[in-house]
């Protein structure tokens, strides 16, 4: 891209991030600006979800993401995602809102809170920023210190699916954050399940089929010899990182646990950050030494 | 394409035109199902248990056999991982008439999953995740700022203007 | 009603085709409406105008009332405007003193709810038909030479098929191959069904027959660069690009052995080598080497040299550095094309694997597997060890029957696996051999029987489309994901070969160098999908095989044949009628500015000296389209049987009445027209706000027509054509497109609000297309008709 990347940004840290894995925000924290981005924090609610939430009531929903993206219009900010979840959340609610009719009867709801929305801004998730706007030669030169492991990416389903709103990468063998990794001196593997959904979706009401997906993701991980799984959704990452623990408590099978990275981790330890920036202790699956080159 | 979409997602009036009407026009969204399986094939969930097949449960529909569909509880097990749209040869929306048809459980006052159910509680507080006292020492540790919370105020006030609130009160519990 | 002023004598004739018209449209009452108008001095209604019976009442009526311009209302001219032409004629008028008004595909079919409206519109319909009718001129038509030559444009069967054919009648052919060789697809398969003839085997007499049939000249390895003229009097170019191989090449094979560049064989579906010198596959016609010019190091003796030096050494010398591209002119009466389709990329499908995960292949590569000239001489094995695969899987619909790819269905590949399996358990029956479809389609000749054979040799039939293709990594196998529907439930099985059953895609964009229409789904369009099956909208081209529509053999070489026929009906008579539309210079008027010259694609309108003498028109090569009318600064253009006051005096009888409510609509006869009829034919309904004037082409609309339409208050004029690549008269609609800006200006100017007008690109395969726009112009006539009775301002 020769024109400049927009770089101000109301950051939407979502409820997982902040809530249960901020070791994400920590490692956000210093590599975003390391990338020129100018993070704002605004008093954003849930996205809501677009798994619970949307299945309860529709208007219900699209009025809580339309006050998110009222807040941020107001204050003239684009909005940068880093969870997939509120990504497609806040998508699917902008796609809608553009129907006249739908964006009037939100509006009245929003009213009595002194809010509207009228539609100006753009909401960015992190890894489509990096791919379309910052460019993979640019970040290439960020890289001093190149990570060398074999790595199984996993995209999951929110961040290019549905396909037709989101417009970021393919919707059944989506590669961007292969790419994303080996701009970083990583080795991308193919690996059986590679596009298999994470299954937090489903562990509302059956976490055994959760377990199952899990598994036949690590057994993958494993028969391609990776050394790392590295995710960019914190509720996949969390499925994996602290479902890994839950399973191997519960099972008498005996499988090497496999690490979870989130991209911006090896993004700033690529860019010559040391390993003390970072929260890695407060992954639930360990991360052994060597796989983080200091 | 997406004039079909707006079909699915358009929230109606509290006063809805009836059950069926809606179902009917559910129903013509998936007429262009040829029945190829690919949705099933490409469905995580069917992949784990053969027992949730989402084409089966959408070709019901398609055959207007809608007495006692919304009480069928299979389609709480969608995850909403669209896979299934993204594969269909025929375009069709399969993940979104899976989300209406739940829309429509929980506004016909269909039991609903627990967890699904907590989850709608907890948005009462502005996040699915309660803010408390553990996670904010653990940030702390961690050197980050406490989290930025939303005036609660003014989610109530949304939920209890969408009749969210009460709805979500009245709504039974599926074990 | 007569008027005695004038000598104009109209009879109008109202068919109620059975009940498709007069279910909706009240015809009895159109025709007592009928007899009001000036110079409509006879009216008759009848069921079925087009029959034996119908044409004779209106011949008698001709004679009888002494009809001097005749009507009839009915179907669309597309359909019937040459029949009741021939009615005309022999009752004794000139053809061209005929008009038509289409009150089916554009009034009854398409308004079935409303017949108060759709009655109200036929009549408008009638008055504008009868509006042009008043102004007709008799015209005679000139005849032309036809070239007894034919140009064959692909040498696959079908072309081969059709270069046969019209030689052994007694026809010059000249059959132009892009390739190296003719065969096309079929010379590269192993078998075919369902009698599982040896595919080269039947084919390689034909192509030997092709060689050496002394009315064929075969240019292989060259391009159709360009195409001018009309029927019976085309020029073409063609590309012979340089083999570097003279024909005195015996294939002796000498050569290859020491070309020191291997490149992938295509052929053989880059599953094996080839050298920079070669020659496609044994039984090549012509059977003569070539160079890839692309890899080879570089035809000069410093680069390499090595084959032109074996070559010498062995006393044959065949191999010529010094050999050059040439363009040969060749002047041909009637062209077939028959440029076939193009295999579907599995590499769009990437949940497939293919192009990844090297025991992964599509159908052609299978088909190269097998056969005893291809890489592994006919021993199936799996590229990834080389090793027989045990259990093996296809996959149907790839590419097909979807709409993120293609919607239709390719045809051949149901009964292309079952084949393909019948082959494989004939050699290696103990092979595990299972087929995931949606349906199978077996409904040729024999192939039902083919199918049962199939199962009956114990091929898996599982119904189910999967989602993905894995590998396992270890073994290079893969996993089939899919739901067994019969069993309905998930399963994973593991297979050493998977062959995925491509479809057809279509033809490139410029697969040949003029614009033939094409339908929607991109194929070339055929004149009528049921009763001219191998024309096209062009006179004198044809179409045979694939690029019409995906099929097998036996068809393509059906349609070849069929061309064949309607090419030599041409040839045969020696000489043909052309249409007399063309465009006359009112010399005096002319100010010899040049403007038209620019407009013409033909080259017909030419002028001597600019500013000096008059423009001229060449009758035989002006097509007729009106784009150099429509833009002549001085208005000193006419175009026969298409004038000015002709569309005007349409536009004025269509906007009589409440013309605030009406859409006016400019429709091209061979894109946009046809496009409103396939909307009749489908019966799409939309309002009946419409009025359609047809034009031969999007050109000839002259934006004094719209303006004139505005100020008589007209709701809404749309403009409609060929989409930009696929115009008739190759680019009348791009400078109908260029117009829209010098009209957009004016309604600013008049205060018109700019959604009343739009530009539209409607093709004959667009139907859907043609309502939509209908509707959507409706209603904003209406919206403006509404509005006006609000402010009650007088009409501009």
């Amino acid at each position: 891209m020769d024109r400049t990347p927009t770089t101000r940004f109301a950051i939407f840290w979502g409820c997982t991030i902040p809530l249960r894995l901020p070791w994400i925000e920590v490692a956000a924290r210093k590599v975003l600006p390391k990338l020129g981005i100018e993070m704002k924090d605004l008093p954003f609610s849930c996205c809501p979800d677009p798994i619970a939430s949307k299945a309860l009531d529709h208007t219900t929903w699209l009025s809580l993401a339309a006050r998110n993206l009222a807040l941020a219009e107001e204050k003239k900010y684009d909005i940068l995602t880093l969870c997939s979840g509120c990504f497609e959340t806040l998508k699917i609610a902008q796609s809608e809102l553009q129907d006249k009719a739908i964006k009037k009867s939100i509006n009245d709801i929003l009213k009595p809170i002194g809010r509207e929305y009228q539609g100006s801004i753009r909401v960015f998730h992190i890894v489509q920023w990096l791919y379309e706007e910052y460019g993979l030669e640019n970040l290439r030169q960020m890289v001093t210190h190149p990570l060398t492991f074999r790595v199984a990416t996993h995209t999951g389903c929110h961040y290019m699916r549905p396909a037709d709103i989101l417009h970021t990468d393919d919707p059944v063998y989506p590669e961007q954050l292969d790419e994303l990794c080996e701009v970083l001196g990583l080795e991308p593997v193919d690996y059986p399940d590679k596009n298999l959904c994470c299954g937090v979706g489903v562990g509302l009401v059956d976490r055994d089929i959760t377990q199952e997906l899990i598994l036949r993701k690590i057994e993958g991980v494993h028969r391609a010899k990776a050394e790392a799984l590295v995710a960019h959704c914190p509720s996949c990452i969390q499925t994996y990182d602290a479902g890994q623990m839950m399973l191997y408590k519960s099972r008498t099978a005996s499988i090497t646990p496999v690490p979870v990275f989130h991209y911006l981790e090896l993004l700033g330890l690529a860019m010559g950050l040391n390993a003390n920036a970072f929260a890695f202790e407060e992954h639930r699956i360990p991360i052994p030494e060597p796989a983080v080159r200091i | 394409m997406s004039e079909v979409k707006k079909d699915v997602t358009q929230e109606k009036n509290e006063e809805v035109d009836s059950i069926l009407n809606e179902l009917e026009a559910l129903a013509k969204v998936v007429a262009p199902c040829l029945e190829c399986t690919t949705c099933a094939s490409a469905c995580p969930v069917f992949q784990s248990d053969s027992q949730r097949n989402p084409r089966r449960l959408l070709n019901r529909l398609g055959r207007r056999e809608f007495e006692g569909l919304l009480d069928e509880v299979d389609f709480w097990w969608c995850g909403a991982c669209y896979s299934c749209e993204a594969h269909c040869p025929q375009g069709v929306p399969l993940a979104h008439v899976f989300f209406r048809l739940k829309n429509l459980a929980f506004h016909t006052g269909k039991p609903i999953p627990k967890l699904v159910l907590r989850t709608g509680e907890t948005l009462r507080s502005g996040f699915l995740i309660p803010v408390k006292k553990e996670i904010t020492e653990k940030r702390h540790a961690l050197g980050l700022p406490d989290p930025v919370c939303p005036d609660t105020k003014e989610i109530e006030t949304l939920l209890d203007a969408t009749g969210f609130s009460g709805r979500i009160i009245q709504s039974r519990k599926l074990d | 009603m007569s008027r005695p002023e004038s000598n104009i004598r109209i009879g109008v004739f109202l068919c109620g085709c059975g009940r498709n018209i007069a279910a909706t449209v009240d015809i009895d009452k159109v025709a007592e409406k009928a007899k009001t108008l000036d110079d409509v001095v006879f009216v008759d209604t009848n069921k079925y105008s087009c029959s034996e019976t119908g044409q004779a009442s209106i011949r008698n009526a001709i004679r009888e009332n002494k009809l001097n311009r005749v009507v009839v209302a009915s179907c669309s001219p597309k359909l019937h405007l040459e029949t009741f032409k021939a009615t005309t004629v022999s009752a004794g008028v000139n053809p061209y003193l005929f008009e038509m008004a289409n009150i089916r595909e554009h009034c009854s079919w398409v308004h079935m709810h409303e017949p108060v409206q759709a009655t109200e519109k036929a009549f408008e319909l009638v008055e504008m038909a009868v509006a042009k009718a008043r102004l007709l001129e008799p015209q005679t038509e000139p005849k032309v030479h036809i070239t007894p030559k034919a140009m064959v444009i692909g040498g696959g069967v079908a072309g081969i098929q059709a270069s046969l054919d019209m030689a052994d009648a007694g026809y010059q052919v000249y059959l132009v191959e892009k390739s190296p060789t003719i065969g096309g697809i079929m010379a590269v398969l192993d078998k075919t069904f369902p009698t599982m003839d040896c595919s080269i085997c039947i084919l390689g007499p034909k192509m030997s027959d092709v060689k050496s049939h002394p009315n064929i000249t075969l240019m292989a390895y060259s391009e159709v660069k360009e195409i001018k003229g009309y029927v019976g009097n085309f020029k073409a170019k063609i590309l012979r690009k340089a083999r570097y191989v003279t024909e005195d090449c015996t294939a002796c094979d000498e050569c290859t052995s020491v070309c020191p560049i291997s490149v992938p064989n295509e052929v053989d579906g880059h599953l094996s080598w080839r050298k920079a010198i070669y020659m496609p596959f044994p039984q090549a016609v012509p059977s003569q080497f070539l160079i890839d010019t692309e890899h080879c190091h570089g035809v000069n003796p410093i680069s390499c040299g090595k084959c032109r030096d074996v070559c010498r050494e062995k006393g044959a010398d065949c191999i010529n550095y010094d050999d050059q591209d040439r363009v040969e002119e060749i002047e041909i009466g009637t062209i077939v094309v028959a440029t076939g389709f193009k295999p579907f990329d599995a590499a769009r499908i990437p949940e497939y694997g293919w192009g990844r995960y090297p025991n992964v292949l599509n159908t052609l590569e299978f088909e190269r597997l097998f056969n005893a000239s291809g890489p592994t001489e006919g021993h199936l094995v799996r590229p990834s060890d080389m090793e027989q695969p045990k259990r093996v899987a296809f996959i149907q619909c790839v590419g097909s029957r979807d709409q993120r790819f293609n919607a239709y269905c390719s045809n051949f590949c149901c009964l292309e696996t079952i084949k393909s399996t019948l082959l494989i358990k004939e050699h290696w029956p103990e092979t595990e051999i299972t087929v995931f479809y949606i349906d199978i389609r077996a409904f040729g000749k024999g192939f039902e029987e083919l199918y049962h054979r199939a199962r009956e040799e114990g091929v898996r039939f599982i119904r189910g489309r999967p989602s993905q293709i894995q590998e396992e990594p270890e073994t290079h196998n893969l996993r089939v994901f899919v739901e067994d529907q019969n069993e309905n439930r998930f399963i994973s099985p593991e297979f050493d070969m998977v062959v995925l059953s491509i479809g057809a895609d279509a033809p490139d964009p410029d697969v040949v160098p003029i614009p033939l229409p094409r339908g929607a789904d991109g194929f070339l369009l055929e004149a009528h999908p049921k009763l001219k099956p191998v024309d096209t909208a062009s006179r004198g081209i044809f179409i045979a095989g694939g690029v019409e529509s995906p099929k097998d053999i036996k068809e393509s070489v059906t349609q070849a044949s069929a061309a064949s026929i309607r090419a030599a009906q041409l040839m045969a008579k020696g000489e043909v009628r052309i249409e007399p539309i063309f465009a006359e210079v009112d010399a005096s008027r002319c100010t010899s500015c040049g403007t038209c010259t620019t407009r013409c694609p033909y080259g017909a309108i030419t002028i001597q000296e600019k500013k000096v003498t008059p423009a001229v028109v060449n009758q035989a090569l002006c097509e007729g389209c009106g784009t150099c009318a429509a833009d002549c600064p001085e208005d000193c253009i006419r175009m026969r049987h298409f004038t000015d006051e002709q569309i005007l005096e349409q536009v004025r009888a269509g906007l009589k009445n409440h013309p605030e409510n009406k859409v006016l609509v400019f429709a091209c006869t061979f894109c946009s027209y046809g496009g409103a009829d396939l909307a009749g034919v489908s019966r799409m309904q939309y309002p009946t706000n419409g009025r359609v004037i047809r034009t031969m082409c999007a050109g000839r609309v002259d934006p004094d027509f719209v303006y004139e339409a505005f100020q008589l208050g007209a709701g809404a004029v749309a403009l409609t054509g060929c989409h930009p690549q696929d115009c008739h008269f190759i680019s009348g609609n791009r400078f109908a497109a260029k117009r829209e800006t010098r009209i957009r200006r004016w309604l600013d100017k008049q205060g018109i609000d700019q959604e009343r007008f739009t530009v539209e690109w409607i093709s004959a395969g667009e139907g859907k297309k043609f309502q939509n726009m209908m509707t959507r112009m409706s209603e904003i006539a209406e919206k403006f008709a509404k509005s006006r009775k609000k402010v009650e301002k007088p009409v501009v």
